[in-house]
């Protein structure tokens, strides 16, 4: 059953929007980790949401350790003791994501989905893609190290890590601005934040079930479901499809997010008008953007400038985004196919930058008339890109 | 515009919304939707 469909998911959210409007400061974040993992317990099954716990549990217990070891100058030891929390860490979810999409390690293990002969190294990695828990212990674990914001204790974590309202399709909510919510008073039930959070919530359900649908019954009948794209056309209808079902369920997050004043971030703003690919990439699952810059690009790109100069910036520049965008691709899933596919978004990104430098040294390339024109053109042939990356990269995905 | 019309305009959207979705969510409605295609 599709979640948003269930009763109970609807039951959760009033319950939580009224016990959290009396909760103000520290324990917020703890009183709605609390009563997430009885949500989670409830909708998906005591085990997934003892998996949960285990994955905070783990990376608190390995956090606070280093950072004890830390504060008594044994950087060596802190060090051990977070490569120790990162394994455990990747054995509790690949454990759990084993156990539950093949129902044994034997069965995983000869499993001929990824080919033959597949290492369980690459087994684990696999496991491990298309997860927004995976990299939400991610952010927890760099925003903690780096001194960015504080660890909390298990329970708050359990409920940064999976909350009940983004469990389908994110968004991935960054650790300091989550826990944001600590330092925040109470926010008592106000009629204009239930209007508004309403019109969020509908307009999401709309998209999903009213425009989504549709798109679907279109193209492939009233039970049908969308398969393999022959044509680009297909692939073109899939990606409209796409953006309607992913943004409807991140405009539900949302929406559920101000209810329950629990900081919920925008994952799409109309990126269909974008003028650029790098344009389109801050506008479209804008959390997984925002993760992979505040993570991979901004860290690298300033290593690499410090250690280049920034006279080569614009040269050395392209280095972060192949591995960003790398990245993204692997993320995806663990295969060959999507890492060409995000090395060449990132490239592509890359070339459009250059361009960009090149052509404001000409001043015609500012004069309104052409700008104008630009952002006219600009949507189609961001449209077209993504619609012939998305081409390539889903007949690998579906081994045609 | 006064308040109370923002508000009747807002809700009244919202309602606008939320009817076509459980209309959608009807599969006879979508069966006779699609007949007509």
């Amino acid at each position: 059953m599709i979640i948003l469909l269930d009763p109970r998911f609807w039951a959760f959210v009033v319950t939580a929007s009224i016990l959290l409007s009396a909760v103000g400061g520290s324990t917020r974040s703890t009183v709605f980790g609390a009563l997430n993992l009885v949500f989670l317990a409830v909708l998906i099954g005591p085990i997934p949401a003892a998996a949960v716990f285990g994955l905070a549990l783990a990376l608190w217990t390995g956090l606070a350790v280093a950072d004890l070891l830390r504060t008594r100058g044994q950087e060596r030891g802190a060090s051990i003791v977070l490569a120790m929390m990162a394994a455990a860490v990747v054995a509790v979810f690949a454990g759990y994501k084993v156990l539950h999409d093949h129902g044994s390690v034997e069965a995983w293990m000869s499993s001929t989905l990824l080919g033959p002969d597949v290492g369980i190294a690459v087994r684990t990695l696999t496991a491990l893609s298309f997860s927004y828990v995976f990299l939400r212990c991610v952010d927890a674990a760099i925003t903690v190290t780096t001194g960015r914001s504080a660890l909390r204790n298990p329970l708050a974590l359990a409920g940064y890590l999976a909350p009940f309202h983004m469990l389908v399709a994110g968004p991935i909510s960054s650790y300091a601005d989550y826990f944001a919510m600590d330092e925040q008073p109470p926010t008592p039930a106000s009629f204009e934040r239930f209007a508004w959070s309403l019109n969020d919530i509908s307009a999401g359900l709309f998209y999903k079930f009213a425009i989504a649908e549709s798109l679907r019954i279109y193209a492939f009948g009233v039970r049908g479901g969308f398969a393999a794209p022959a044509s680009l056309f297909d692939t073109m209808l899939l990606l409209v499809y796409i953006f309607f079902d992913f943004a409807g369920y991140s405009r539900v997050a949302v929406g559920i997010g101000r209810l329950c004043s629990i900081p919920t971030p925008e994952n799409f703003n109309a990126p269909f008008l974008a003028s650029s690919v790098t344009a389109f990439w801050t506008r479209w699952h804008m959390s997984l953007s925002a993760f992979v810059w505040r993570n991979i690009y901004i860290p690298l790109q300033m290593t690499l400038t410090r250690r280049f100069g920034i006279g080569r910036a614009h040269l050395v520049g392209v280095i972060p985004l192949l591995l960003a965008f790398g990245f993204v691709g692997l993320w995806h899933r663990f295969s060959g196919g999507f890492l060409l596919w995000g090395l060449g978004m990132g490239a592509i990104l890359w070339i459009e930058k250059m361009v960009r430098d090149y052509s404001l040294s000409f001043p015609a390339m500012r004069d309104r008339k052409v700008r104008i024109l630009a952002s006219l053109l600009g949507p189609a042939y961001v449209f077209i890109v993504i619609a012939a990356s998305l081409h390539y990269v889903m007949r690998q995905f579906l081994g045609i | 515009m006064n308040t109370t019309l923002k508000l009747v305009l807002l809700f009244g959207w919202i309602a606008l919304k939320l009817a076509i979705v459980t209309a959608m969510l009807d599969r006879s409605v979508v069966q006779f939707i699609y007949a007509g295609f």
